[in-house]
Order: structure tokens, then sequence, then C-alpha cells
């Protein structure tokens, strides 16, 4: 009843807008956006999609102020929105709903919708209060949620709803939704959908992120696809199709460098051998891997590449699957074991996982092999030098001294000092994992890594390459292991791949 | 490129700490000409070696990325061994009993590391509890009483000093063990390793290391250290006293000398020989006050600073890092 009033006074009012006018933003070393402009219309449910790295998140990050953007700028009814955090985005009338939750988990679920709003009764929270007004939100959504336990104490699916809730209550006219699907079983996705519809026809404006196709054609009525951070066409939900949306996320020229690799063709016994391996990620994930042989792992944002070869890596603990070393099985506790068996990992956060920073370049080469460089009790300082100064000629690195920090170094250097690491003279690498290696790094450095990933399966290394580009992956690895939701969902040889079929694996629907 | 041996010990930081000594000497000369004696240069001198021995543990502990509150609570606990076992064995060489004395310090560190890297205890709230456990025993054992001491050839290693000048032999010792930790900290496998577990334990893993380890060993050597600096003061004082090392708190000087002389809070960085240097000036500054008969609350006072302002200069250089960082083209998680 009363939210047809609702809806009946908001159909009386003139149509809300929310415009996104010349939006860019630079991180170093890549452009997340550049000159975006699309206006979206209360009523109406618009959908952002694009590849990993499109610019999405990005944008939404902007919008809930939680990083500013350099030029551009956002407005709601014509009126230009001062985003400078992201208290004043939501004081400004804007939900963001995360992927990541947002949530205190120690605390109550009442508390945690109404948090930074407890009703206040005479100075004091009244506890009543909230949980009548909690309750009542519940209800409305009909979920089965106690307002009085602790969010940790509920399911995952469980916990989401809490996120929405939360943007529910604040009644903010825009709302974004990143993913929201992605942790939710179909009882409450179809509550969410139920949820949206009624929003939309009380005439809020809203956003929606997601790599569900089927869910795009489902709730949507528009659509903005996104591509290195560039728009690229809007367009209406109904006068659309996939192919049609996939070939705009994906069309871009390629150009001559991948066709100017020098490749191995030569591929000797299979080194590395993954049966059903599971983890508390990845699930029945099995492939062979040969000497000289390029294979990618391809998949979207959270689909297990990286755990996947962080179990092989001895990082994280297996449940239960095989894992054979050039026909040994093997069972690796820690990273150090999988080292000294020939493995080594290129970490895909090289800032977090890969170097220390402000130690200089010579000790970040020498890491894994300070025990060659000992020399009766001390470390053998021109050894380690010479080791350094291997790798600086072989990639190439610019610095101007060996022990300069590496925190002083460009990202691609960066990226070269850790190659350098698993492939000086002291270490026998047979299989040569990298996680990410071109992340932030400009296009130039980015050819010259495609040839050293090249050149590494020429000296007969087996390469892992996950990446989250998938002109790359494509282009690079001989064979594309294509992941999505922890397991394996196809395999395809370079000849054969496109960037079509590998997407179409990628988001199974 | 290449860096000279000294200035690879002493980097800038130790530069700028000895004119903030030479400055607070100048100013105690100005205001008290005849406080320059023999007498109290010696007693500074001894005073450093009792300082130093803590600051080399909690320094060395503080690169590899941990903190230990309870590295007076060993020093007392390790005192109250040695005190036990000359009651016990009468005519026993103190030798000896120091050395069990030490024993028992290596162990309390271990207690430390176990609660810490073996059950993954927050280090800072777990070794508090440790701290207050151990202070608990020490005064149960004697029933909060000071018992005295009376070892002759104890008390000569602090009070003995070379030929007439006012250098105890035990201060040559002390900087022996300094210039020992430096070595080991910058020429061997085991410094890099507790420098590279301190500044990224994440990275180190994934390239072989084993930082618990690491960290562990840190931990004994400090409760190892703790014991030595206890047993230094029991034989200045010439007693064991249950409260008198807890109330001191060397642990929180050490920490104020490291970083004032450069080393992180956060692990990873900083030399012993500019941590030596933050020492010479707090046990200077404070004897110096001490001398100019200020207030006990002065020192107090100007020790709190000190701490401050060391935190701050940390704080600054690692927003300082960060910046690198953005501008070393290094995108930070999620920013896609």
């Amino acid at each position: 009843m009363e939210l047809e009033q609702k809806a009946a006074q908001t159909v009386e009012k003139k149509v809300r807008t929310l415009e996104f006018k010349n939006i860019s933003k630079a991180f170093p070393g890549v452009q997340a956006l550049d000159d975006v402009s699309f206006t979206a219309v209360g009523g109406k449910v618009l959908a952002l999609l694009g590849e990993n790295g499109a610019g999405k998140s990005t944008l939404l990050k902007i919008l809930s102020g939680d990083i500013p953007c350099d030029e551009g700028q956002i407005l709601l009814d014509g009126e230009p929105l001062a985003l400078t955090s992201p208290n004043k985005a939501i004081n400004l009338g804007i939900s963001v709903i995360y992927q990541e939750r947002q949530l205190i988990p120690s605390m109550s679920v009442m508390e945690n919708i109404f948090l930074g709003a407890l009703p206040v009764r005479s100075g004091f929270v009244s506890y009543k209060e909230l949980k009548a007004q909690t309750q009542a939100i519940i209800d409305e959504f009909g979920l089965p949620i106690d307002p009085t336990v602790p969010v940790a104490a509920l399911s995952i699916a469980h916990q989401q709803m809490v996120e929405i809730m939360k943007a529910y209550r604040r009644n903010s006219p825009v709302i974004a939704f990143d993913e929201p699907t992605a942790p939710l079983t179909d009882k409450e996705i179809d509550i969410l959908f139920g949820l949206i519809k009624r929003l939309k026809e009380e005439g809020k404006i809203i956003i929606y992120v997601s790599h569900r196709m089927k869910e795009i054609f489902q709730i949507t009525d528009e659509i903005v696809v996104l591509k290195d951070g560039k728009f690229v066409t809007k367009l209406n939900t109904s006068e659309t199709n996939e192919q049609e949306l996939i070939k705009a996320m994906v069309g871009r020229d390629i150009g001559d460098t991948y066709a100017n690799l020098s490749r191995n063709d030569k591929y000797g016994d299979v080194v590395l051998e993954v049966n059903n391996l599971t983890t508390y990620a990845v699930h029945d994930v099995s492939f062979k891997l040969r000497k000289g042989e390029v294979i990618g792992l391809a998949g979207l944002v959270g689909a297990g590449r990286t755990e996947v070869v962080r179990a092989i890596f001895g990082a994280d603990p297996i449940i239960s699957g095989e894992i054979k070393l050039e026909g040994k099985p093997v069972k690796f506790k820690t990273p150090r074991d999988a080292i000294n068996a020939g493995i080594a990992l290129c970490p895909e956060d090289r800032k977090e996982q890969g170097l220390i920073l402000w130690a200089p370049i010579t000790h970040n080469v020498s890491l894994p092999v300070l025990k060659k460089l000992k020399k009766f009790l001390f470390l053998d300082a021109k050894a380690e030098d010479d080791l350094t100064l291997g790798a600086i000629q072989q990639y190439s690195i610019k610095t101007p001294t060996l022990d300069k920090k590496v925190l002083e170094l460009s990202g691609g250097n960066q990226q070269k000092v850790i190659l350098g690491r698993w492939t000086s003279k002291l270490v026998t690498t047979k299989v040569l994992i990298l996680d990410e290696p071109t992340k932030g790094i400009d296009v130039g450095t980015k050819a010259e890594i495609y040839q050293m990933v090249c050149d590494f399966a020429k000296q007969g290394i087996g390469v892992i390459f996950i990446s989250s580009e998938l002109t790359e992956v494509i282009n690079v690895a001989d064979t594309i292991y294509v992941m999505h939701n922890g397991r394996i969902t196809g395999s395809v040889k370079r000849e054969e791949a496109t960037e079509e079929n590998v997407l179409a694996l990628a988001m199974l629907e | 490129m290449k860096q000279s041996i000294i200035r690879k010990i002493i980097n800038g930081k130790a530069t700028l700490l000895i004119i903030l000594i030479l400055i607070v000497l100048l100013i105690t000369y100005i205001r008290m000409p005849n406080s320059f004696t023999k007498g109290n240069a010696q007693q500074i001198l001894s005073n450093l070696c009792f300082y130093g021995m803590f600051g080399v543990g909690v320094a060395m502990l503080l690169m590899g990325g941990g903190f230990d509150f309870a590295t007076s609570a060993h020093a007392t606990i390790s005192t109250l061994v040695f005190y036990k076992i000359l009651q016990w064995i009468p005519g026993i060489p103190w030798g000896i009993a120091a050395i069990i004395s030490i024993i028992a310090g290596a162990l309390c560190g271990g207690v430390n590391a176990f609660l810490s890297q073996g059950i993954k205890l927050m280090p800072f709230i777990a070794t508090i509890g440790m701290s207050s456990v151990w202070s608990g025993l020490a005064q149960w054992a004697t029933r909060g009483q000071f018992k005295s001491i009376n070892n002759p050839g104890f008390s000569a290693i602090t009070a003995k000093c070379i030929g007439k000048t006012p250098i105890p032999w035990l201060f040559l010792f002390v900087i022996a063990v300094v210039v020992a930790y430096s070595v080991v900290l910058k020429w061997t496998r085991f410094g890099r390793s507790v420098l590279v577990c301190g500044g990224n334990p994440a990275a180190a893993r994934l390239a072989g290391l084993n930082p618990d380890k690491i960290k562990s060993i840190l931990y004994i050597n400090n409760g190892i250290l703790a014991a030595v600096g206890g047993l230094i003061w029991s034989s200045q004082q010439k007693m064991y006293n249950p409260t008198g090392l807890t109330s001191l708190m060397p642990e929180m000087t050490s920490l104020t000398a490291a970083m004032l002389g450069g080393v992180s809070f956060m692990g990873g960085s900083g030399t012993l020989g500019s941590a030596f240097m933050g020492i010479v000036l707090i046990t200077t500054l404070s004897y110096a006050l001490q001398t100019m008969q200020l207030p006990l609350w002065f020192t107090t006072l100007v020790n709190g600073l000190l701490l401050v302002i060391a935190l701050t200069i940390d704080s600054f250089a690692s927003k300082k890092i960060r910046k690198n960082m953005a501008t070393a083209g290094i995108v930070m998680p999620g920013m896609r």
C-alpha cells in the first residue's frame, strides 16, 4: 500500500538523472578511465559491462566517493556532486553495494543495517525501536533473518542481503550494485530481483555491474559497455543480444605484437601433471604441462586461477588430488619444497607478495639462493653482485646502480627483477608460474615480457601464464585453460582461441 | 657505487645522533662544567653496558618485525635463577651460574616465540601477559624482597676499568657484541633473512624462506641478551631485585633508541650501529638530566617525548615509502 503511494508520487515528479560527464582517472602506469560520459535515468536499470580492467570498479569507486577522479564530474539531476568521501556520497544520496562485504562481523544485523543512523531516544540508542525497524525491513524482503544475531553467524548469501538492506534502508535515489549475485543462491537472487524491480518502479536510479549475461538480460533496461577505460556504446537491452555485447566488450585491434613473437614449437616430455586438484577454492582441476610449453589460465577475477598455482607451489593446503613433477608424485608442504624441486612463482601482487620493496635489487634477486651464495660463514657479496648484474643485463633492467631500492624502479623493471630472481644461473627452474606478470605495466614492456615467456619455453621450461587480459593470454599461451568458479570449464588451443569463445567459457551462462 | 664499510654500519641517522649527543654534552658542560669527572664518565659507560645489551636484542627483533614487552621480565627471571643457584650450591663458580641463567633467559624468549609464531597470538598482547606472569613469579620467589649477591668475582665484571681510564672492561665486551651482531646482520644469510622477513614476510615465504623460524630465533636471542643485561645490572647493584628491572623498562628505552636510529617499527630496515647510537644519546641525556639535579618527573617526561618523536619520524618515513611506491608505478590492489 504504502509503496504504491510512494511510487505514484515519484511518477508525478520529473524523472531523475545521474550524468557521468567526461570522467578520467589515471593510476600510475594505467589509464583506468578515459573521458567516459553517459547518463543513467530514474526508473531504469543500467548495466555496466566490460572485461576485467575495463574500468567498471574504478567508476563505482569514484561514484561512492572512495577515490577522486582526475577530470570530469558526476551530476545528479543536473547538479554537480562533490563526492569527496564515502560519507559525503551517502549523504548526497548514493549507495554503492560492493562485492566485498563492508559489514562489521561481530555486530548484530540491526546494528549493521542502521550503522551511522541508530535511532536515539533521549541520548541513548533505542534497541527496541532499532529491532522493530530492522524487522520491518527484513519482513519486506521476506527473509528468515533474526535482527539480533551477529552478522558473522549468517551465511554468505544472507550477509550479502544484509548489505543490500543497509543500502535500501538509506532510501538513496542512486543505488549501484557491484556483482551482487556472486555469493547468492537462486532464492535470494529472486528476492533481490524483486527488490530491484520495486526500486525501479519507485523511480530510483539503479546501476548494475555483473559478469552474468543471463542476469543482464533478465533485469536491466540499458547497457553501457566499457573497454580499456573507454566508453564503447550504450544499448537498449531489449534491442541487443549476447553476441553483440561480447563483440563490443572485446573488439580491439591486436596489432603486430603477437605476430612478431618468436615462439617455441618443440615440446618435450610432460614436466608437470595436475590431477583432480581440490583446495578450499578450486575443485577438480586437472591439466598437463610439457617442457617448452606455455599454458594459459584464463578466467574472470575470482575464478580460482591464483589459487590453483598457489596450491601447486605449496603456499596453500591441498585437500585432495595429485601433482606429478616429471612423472613422480610430489607433495609440497611449503614454497621452499616447491622451489627445491624446480618450481618458481612470480606472484600476482608484486608489492605484497613478490618484492622486499625497501631492499636493494641485489637482495631481491638473491633471495631464493642465499644458501648457494655462502662463502664460509658469510654471504659472498661479489657473487651476489654478479648474479644481479646478470639479471640486469639479461632483461635490460633500467637502473643506475645494483643496490638501488626496488621501490624506486618502475613497475616493468620491478617485474623483471622478479623474473631475474627465478632465472638466474643458480636456480634450476623447470616450471615457471607467472601470475599476472603484466599488471600495471606499460605496453612496450608488456611486449618484452611476452617475448621472455617464449624464450623461457625455448629453454625447455614449462610456463604457466595467468592473465586477466584475454587478448594477451590467448595470444601468448599455446593452450588456454579457462576457469570459472573454481573449476576448469574448458581448454582451447591458441590457433582456435578467440576472445569470444574464451569469454563464453569464462562466463559460462 | 660502493659505500665504505664504516659508512655501511653507521648510516646517515647515526651522524645526526652523534651531533645530538655532542649538543647534550655541550649544554651539560656549559651548565655544569664541574660534572665532567672520571666517576661520571664511568657511570655513563656502565649504564651504556646495561642498556646496550637490551638494545641489541630489541633492535634485532624489531628489524625482524616483532617486539617483546616481556624483555625486562626475562631479565628479572634470569637474575632470579642466578641468585637461586648461587644460594643453593655454595661455592659454585659464578660463571656456571651465569650460563644457566642465560639459558633461562633463552627459554623465556622461547615461550614468547611459541606464543607469537607457534600458535600465532598477537605478539604485543601476549608478551604483555607473559611480562606480568614472570614478574609475579619473580616477586613470589623472594616474597618481594631484595636479596644481596655477595660475590666479589661477579661484582668485579662491571667494576674493573682498563688501567687508569674510566672505561670498564665490560664496555669493550658490549662494543664487541654490537660489532658482532652488525656483521651478522650485514654479511650473513641469517642477517639478510631477518631484514627480508621483517620487510615482507609474505614475499619471503614465497621465495622459500621460513619467517616463523627466523622470528622465533630473534625472540630467543632477545631473551638471551636480556639475561646478559640482567646479569650486568645485578653485578652493578650487587643484589637480586624482583621489581627493579621491570620498573626501569629497558625495552622501552631500547625501542626509542632503535627508532631514533632508523629501525622501523614495521620491521625490515635499520642498522645496529645507529640503534646503538640512539642508546648512547638516551643514556647520556638522562644521566645529564640527573646530574643537573632536575626532578625525576622531568626525565620521565623527556623519555616519553623522545619515544613519540621517534614514532613520528618513523611514521613520516613510512609515508614517504608509500608515496615512492605510488610514483614507482605500483598499482595498489583493487584500484581497477
